[in-house]
């Protein structure tokens, strides 16, 4: 399943949307739905990008499933995987959104094509024969 | 959506309903900071019934909260939703940010005459194994 949206606040509440529909399935969809808007967001607040498409696919494993959602878009080049982790548990009012991501995801990539931001994110259980890189 | 209510003349108990994204919450920063104007610097949020609630939710939170114990008072959540503490869990904010399970043991905590000093505020969850003792 695929969506694309304008990078705008407004479309917030379709994403979420969205990804419930998409990530039924899954156990605990809330996460998903968090971590994706908490990328989107940054795209919006800070990428100045134009437009955010996210796609979402379930992938059967032997024993399990997990959920690949990939999200580009068209704002700066922006690797999330390259920010410094900021303590946890302060009273501040920044720097949790890619926490969240992070501890939410069981993995994330990202690639740089063009003018395009790529963010590859999985979903679900974590086994001992799943890579997991961070 | 968001509703409110003063209490008297320095707490306000404040219903949020719905999303806590960068869409919606200027508007509750934007209530929340009226109602600090007019002196509730004591703020009940009950969070029950928040669906969603993103980092930017969160951020509003976070600082009517460091703005309202600038002015000796406080700000609590009550009866937080799921999605409210999956942010809480993930950011280890659950025992920074002062929780309630209602209104009412919010009040009798955090209410009383004396005022209330929130540095030594070490864990918020009042649940029923929780003693009676007056926070100093």
């Amino acid at each position: 399943m695929q969506l694309t949206i304008a990078a705008d606040t407004s479309q917030l509440e379709r994403l979420g949307n969205f990804i419930k529909d998409a990530c039924a399935g899954f156990a605990r969809p809330l996460l998903i739905e968090l971590a994706v808007a908490e990328i989107v967001t940054n795209t919006i607040n800070y990428g100045k990008a134009h437009s955010c498409t996210i796609h979402v696919e379930k992938k059967r494993h032997h024993h399990y499933e997990d959920f690949e959602i990939t999200i580009e878009d068209d704002g700066i080049a922006f690797n999330p995987l390259k920010q410094a982790s900021q303590p946890l548990g302060e009273l501040r009012e920044g720097g949790y959104g890619l926490a969240i991501v992070k501890q939410a995801a069981k993995s994330l990539r990202y690639e740089r094509l063009g003018s395009i931001n790529r963010l590859y994110l999985t979903f679900g259980e974590k086994h001992h024969d799943t890579e997991v890189s961070l | 959506m968001i509703t409110w209510n003063v209490l008297d003349n320095h707490s306000a108990h404040i219903i949020i309903k719905g999303r806590l994204d960068l869409h919606t919450s200027p508007e509750l920063r934007q209530r929340l900071r009226d109602l600090r104007i007019q002196g509730h610097a004591l703020v009940f949020i009950d969070t029950s019934e928040v669906d969603f609630m993103s980092s930017s939710g969160l951020a509003v939170l976070v600082a009517a909260l460091r703005a309202s114990r600038r002015q000796s008072g406080e700000l609590c959540l009550i009866a937080p939703s799921e999605a409210i503490r999956t942010v809480l869990d993930y950011t280890r904010l659950e025992q920074v940010i002062p929780i309630f399970k209602d209104l009412d043991s919010a009040r009798e905590r955090l209410d009383g005459n004396a005022p209330y000093i929130p540095a030594s505020y070490d864990h918020a969850y009042d649940d029923e194994s929780s003693d009676d003792s007056e926070e100093a």
